[in-house]
């Protein structure tokens, strides 16, 4: 075969490179798209499903979606499902492409994603000429989260309030008789419930939910005692990052010493295996979780159930945790976005939200489901939680800041760097990610 | 190569048909005529997205406002970024420490398979089973063998008395363990090529040598390796490219974590464009990425041709 | 082997024999673990999945999970879906890449080693990066799905089988692969041929074709196991049900609310059995000389 001749392929390569590129500018992707709005006429809906179980399907197929359809004759809906890992190339893909469903659901960071993106359809105006759909149903903390810029951008339809979780059969062993309600109280009781066997352990005494993959890694666990330190993320006015402060130092200063210092913990440590929490597998006194650990309980270790119980939150500073709030988003790009908007009231409607809160075993966002028979003791007990929830701030790019955070926390938990130099680096990080918009 | 023409000698006056035939039959018309379609396609799916991630590497661009441009700033970015200059390093290491092994171990492994002996069919089918599962199935598997409680490795390591390790966080395992991963996928596919190539081994060759006292594995190392560079190279340089676009098992088993161990190049790419909606730094990452896998590729020619020659 | 004479004992002689068999089956149990655990998890009740001591056997065999699959996911479409698309993109691999790669390797003409090389060089791009240009294409594409002629207005191959299969037509691996073959495939043939009349293309599928099956079935099975376990692409193309390929309708048991284990282990058995099927058929073929010489 003839050698190459470097100079002739560089040649070729930039006069291609040159066209293509040409090409690229000139067929751009982006391509607005004008529908009109066929109003009272038969449509055909798309509705993508995120935040679902096998039940939460059932009960869509053979109630929610046979009623909607009902009450709106002539109108269907079609269910795609979804789940979290790919939700961002799907979306990414669907908007970019202009094929979105007329009616999708979005995790914790997402209102103010959405609206920056302008992918969520504003629903101020429909919703303030829906009296009857009941808006002042839902608490204020969580109408915020979806209100951004004044603009409300989407409807929760679920609240995952974690909260501290127990082992009674532990703390009895240790002798005690009730949950800790304090930071003092809690590394008390860590300290004796641990049980180690040289250097490893057999039952941690409070297991961080370290999560060793998704972009939430250690920024997750660590939310919740930074919430109790009364720290917080960003400024008010989301032009600063906080962490560089007093309380958000205090908080990974706690969890640094669970892990280096009393060694109640190990990190990276013991892993849930599949969906089996390490706490409902036994080997650890105390962890935080949401109301689903109770389903956990039941389907893999029924002979675990009535030992693993939920607390309210403890008091550091404040006593608070963290809410993450999900919600149902209107696409920008529905053909017909006041019936889509007709399917999401349906969806979070209280009866409808009922059904469907009851399927998933969720905690509804709406005040007049929260005594819905549905719940169990526990889930009850879970909610209880409630009034001490906080919410993320409305940064148009929290994935994109919460990157270098968890880094950083990762460093300082293993021990690679120091906590107050780690959170300073962080700060810096999020503040230039900040500063470029 | 000396296919020449086939015109017979004496020139005379041909008709309008057999001149026709003439050009259908060049080499340059029957070339047209045979890579159009596969050539046309390949400009859609692959040639026409890298240069428009070309001109994307230029520009900001978040998907919901046309694109910018901003000159050379992406690159910047790449190769100051501590993130992204440990990624490179990441995709480095990651290849060097699983092609090298992965390949040795085929190539063992498919000698072993080459002669002929009772259940040789069934030992290949059993190698080849990790290539035909699909990639979600196997890190979902992976995820459960390096469970640090519960898990099989640390199951097994506990015979030897090696004390449980926590594999996918562990920083210094986690990279570590992916190679395994990846290993233990590539053997099968690879194992199929070196066999097909030793076949190819003239069986003279190493009756002769047996003759000349080699023992097998002299006749290994001086014969059959020797015969089998060119499959060698070709394993390398295929399992190389697949080891640097390995996405799937970063984003299914370690999300480039702990402590940025295994963000590779790809992962970076893929953050930069879905989760930061940052296409101009994706692009300028993918851009970068070609770049090395380009002059891997072009050293791995050049080594093999001149031991060769 | 190092058989030197000393064949006196049949233990010492067949030592070699019996080594190779040790490492190998050590080898292979390493191979195939994984798929034992698939196998013992898939018959297993909810309850004995995880636990605090690992758990090889399940106490009693709940073959419930196998049917649970199959109708949870509304298998035999998913099934039906993936052979059809699957069988295309393998005819259309091998039939595309024997003619490019006979192309690069038998034919001269201008810039040749350029175009070659470039389309090798794209080999090393993932698709993960390209997928934004392939979709916006393939939803743009001409006269589809109620486009016009410059592909606007409609929804192109979005949600068609045509849009499934497109990024499988062609590899540039399968190009590869046939060039490698015919490099080494003898000239003589080819040239006595062409002396007897035979036109290029007529040497070609008459001649080159039909001699290389090795390379045609290992093609198959590498683009076989592409189409057949693509994940990416099918989720981001397709979202109509009736559309849906295997890997997708595994990914149905992954739910937010926790992952069916036993369900999700059974649907990946059965996913993998046509493949090993596949794989016994054609592994005949698969030794005789596939990739047989190396690059020029």
């Amino acid at each position: 075969m003839k050698k190459i001749n470097r100079r002739q392929f560089l040649k070729r390569t930039a006069v291609g490179a040159l066209g293509f590129t040409t090409v690229g500018v000139i067929r751009s992707p982006f391509q607005t798209q004008f529908y009109s709005l066929a109003q009272g006429e038969a449509v055909d809906l798309t509705l993508m499903m995120v935040d679902y179980s096998d039940p939460v399907k059932t009960a869509l197929e053979e109630v929610i979606i046979p009623m909607f359809v009902e009450e709106n004759p002539g109108s269907t809906v079609t269910v795609n499902y979804s789940d979290w890992a790919r939700y961002n190339e799907e979306m990414t893909t669907a908007f970019a492409a202009g094929v979105t469903p007329d009616v999708f659901q979005g995790g914790a960071v997402w209102s103010p994603q959405m609206a920056r993106r302008g992918w969520a359809y504003p629903l101020t105006d429909l919703i303030a000429a829906d009296a009857d759909w009941n808006w002042d149903d839902f608490p204020p903390g969580i109408q915020s989260d979806v209100t951004v810029n004044g603009e409300i951008v989407g409807v929760p339809y679920r609240q995952d309030l974690r909260t501290l979780w127990y082992r009674k059969d532990m703390l009895e062993a240790a002798g005690f008789s009730a949950p800790p309600t304090n930071w003092d109280e809690f590394l008390e009781v860590a300290k004796a419930t641990t049980v180690k066997n040289g250097d490893q352990f057999e039952v941690e005494g409070y297991h961080l939910s370290h999560v060793s993959d998704g972009w939430q890694r250690d920024w997750q666990p660590y939310l919740i005692w930074l919430e109790q330190a009364g720290g917080q993320f960003l400024s008010d006015d989301l032009t600063k990052c906080m962490l560089d402060q007093e309380p958000a130092l205090n908080a990974l200063q706690f969890l640094h010493d669970l892990i280096h210092v009393h060694k109640v913990t190990s990190y990276p440590g013991l892993e849930p295996q599949g969906d089996l929490q390490v706490i409902v597998a036994g080997d650890a006194a105390m962890q935080f979780g949401n109301a689903d650990f109770e389903r956990i309980i039941n389907l893999y270790a029924p002979d675990q159930a009535g030992l693993v119980l939920p607390t309210l939150p403890l008091t550091g500073a404040i006593q608070a945790t963290h809410a993450w709030v999900n919600k149902f988003f209107v696409s920008s790009q529905s053909k017909n976005p006041e019936r889509a908007w007709d399917l999401l009231r349906f969806l979070t409607r209280a009866d409808v939200l009922e059904i469907y809160s009851a399927a998933n075993n969720n905690t509804p966002p709406r005040q007049s489901l929260l005594e819905a028979p549905y719940m169990s003791e526990l889930h009850r007990q879970v909610l209880a939680a409630a009034p001490y929830a906080q919410t993320f701030p409305q940064h148009p790019n929290l994935i994109g800041l919460f990157r270098p955070v968890t880094e950083e926390l990762e460093k300082a938990l293993t021990g690679t760097k120091d906590p107050e130099k780690a959170l300073q680096d962080a700060t810096k990080q999020v503040n230039l990610i900040l500063e470029d918009g | 190569m000396n296919i020449v023409t086939q015109t017979p000698a004496v020139k005379q006056k041909k008709s309008l048909g057999q001149r026709l035939y003439k050009y259908y039959n060049s080499q340059a018309f029957v070339a047209l005529l045979f890579l159009i379609i596969p050539v046309g396609l390949l400009i859609i799916l692959k040639i026409y997205p890298i240069f428009y991630n070309l001109y994307l590497s230029f520009t900001r661009y978040e998907l919901f406002e046309p694109p910018r441009f901003v000159g050379l700033r992406n690159y910047k970015w790449v190769f100051q970024n501590d993130v992204t200059r440990q990624s490179i390093w990441n995709t480095l290491l990651f290849t060097i420490e699983a092609v090298p092994l992965g390949t040795a171990l085929a190539l063992v492994v498919a000698k072993l398979l080459d002669e002929n002996f009772y259940g040789k069919i069934m030992y290949r089918t059993l190698y080849y089973l990790p290539v035909i599962s699909s990639i979600v199935v196997s890190a979902m598997i992976f995820r459960w063998i390096f469970n640090p409680q519960q898990g099989l490795l640390n199951y097994f390591l506990g015979f030897i008395g090696i004390p449980p390790q926590t594999w996918l966080s562990d920083p210094n395992l986690a990279l570590l363990s992916l190679v395994m991963v990846t290993i233990w996928g590539s053997i099968g596919g690879n194992m199929i090529i070196f066999l097909a190539g030793l076949q190819d081994i003239p069986k003279e060759v190493l009756e002769a040598a047996k003759v000349d006292g080699a023992n097998a594995f002299q006749r290994f190392i001086q014969i059959t390796i020797p015969l089998l560079r060119p499959v060698i190279l070709f394993v390398v340089v295929t399992f190389t490219i697949s080891t640097f676009r390995n996405f799937g098992l970063i984003f299914l088993l370690t999300q480039g974590g702990p402590l940025n161990r295994t963000n590779t190049l790809v992962w970076e790419v893929y953050m930069s464009v879905f989760a930061n909606l940052r296409l101009g730094r994706g692009a300028a990452l993918s851009m970068v990425m070609l770049v090395m896998v380009f002059i891997l590729t072009i050293l791995s020619f050049r080594v093999i041709r001149e031991r060769q020659g | 082997m190092a058989v030197q004479g000393s064949n006196a004992n049949p233990v010492v002689r067949n030592f070699p024999k019996i080594l190779t068999y040790i490492v190998l089956t050590l080898g292979a149990f390493v191979m195939v673990l994984p798929f034992i655990w698939m196998l013992l998890t898939s018959v297993k009740i909810d309850s004995e999945i995880f636990g605090d001591s690992l758990k090889w056997l399940p106490s009693q065999f709940d073959f419930q999970n196998y049917s649970n699959a199959f109708t949870q996911t509304n298998m035999g479409r998913l099934f039906a879906n993936t052979v059809f698309v699957t069988a295309v993109s393998v005819f259309s691999q091998v039939i595309l890449g024997s003619m490019a790669g006979y192309a690069f390797a038998r034919l001269h003409f201008k810039g040749k080693n350029i175009l070659f090389f470039s389309l090798l060089a794209t080999m090393m791009v993932p698709f993960e990066v390209l997928i934004i240009p392939v979709f916006l294409f393939v939803r743009a594409f001409p006269l589809a799905g109620g486009n016009n002629l410059l592909g606007q207005g409609g929804t192109g191959l979005f949600n068609t089988y045509a849009g499934l299969i497109f990024p499988n037509l062609i590899s540039v691996f399968s190009i590869f692969l046939f060039r490698q073959f015919y490099l080494r495939f003898p000239h003589e043939i080819e040239e006595a041929a062409i002396v007897d009349g035979c036109s290029r293309a007529g040497v070609f599928w008459r001649i080159l074709l039909p001699n290389s099956r090795p390379v045609m079935a290992t093609m198959a099975l590498f683009a076989f196991l592409w189409s057949w376990n693509d994940f990416l692409w099918p989720l981001v193309v397709v979202k109509k049900d009736a559309l849906k390929t295997l890997q997708l309708g595994l990914s149905l048991f992954n739910q937010e609310q926790g992952t069916q284990w036993a369900e999700l282990m059974a649907a990946s058995t059965m996913a993998v059995v046509p493949v090993i099927i596949l794989y016994l058929v054609l592994q005949g073929f698969l030794t005789k000389g596939a990739v047989t010489s190396g690059i020029d």
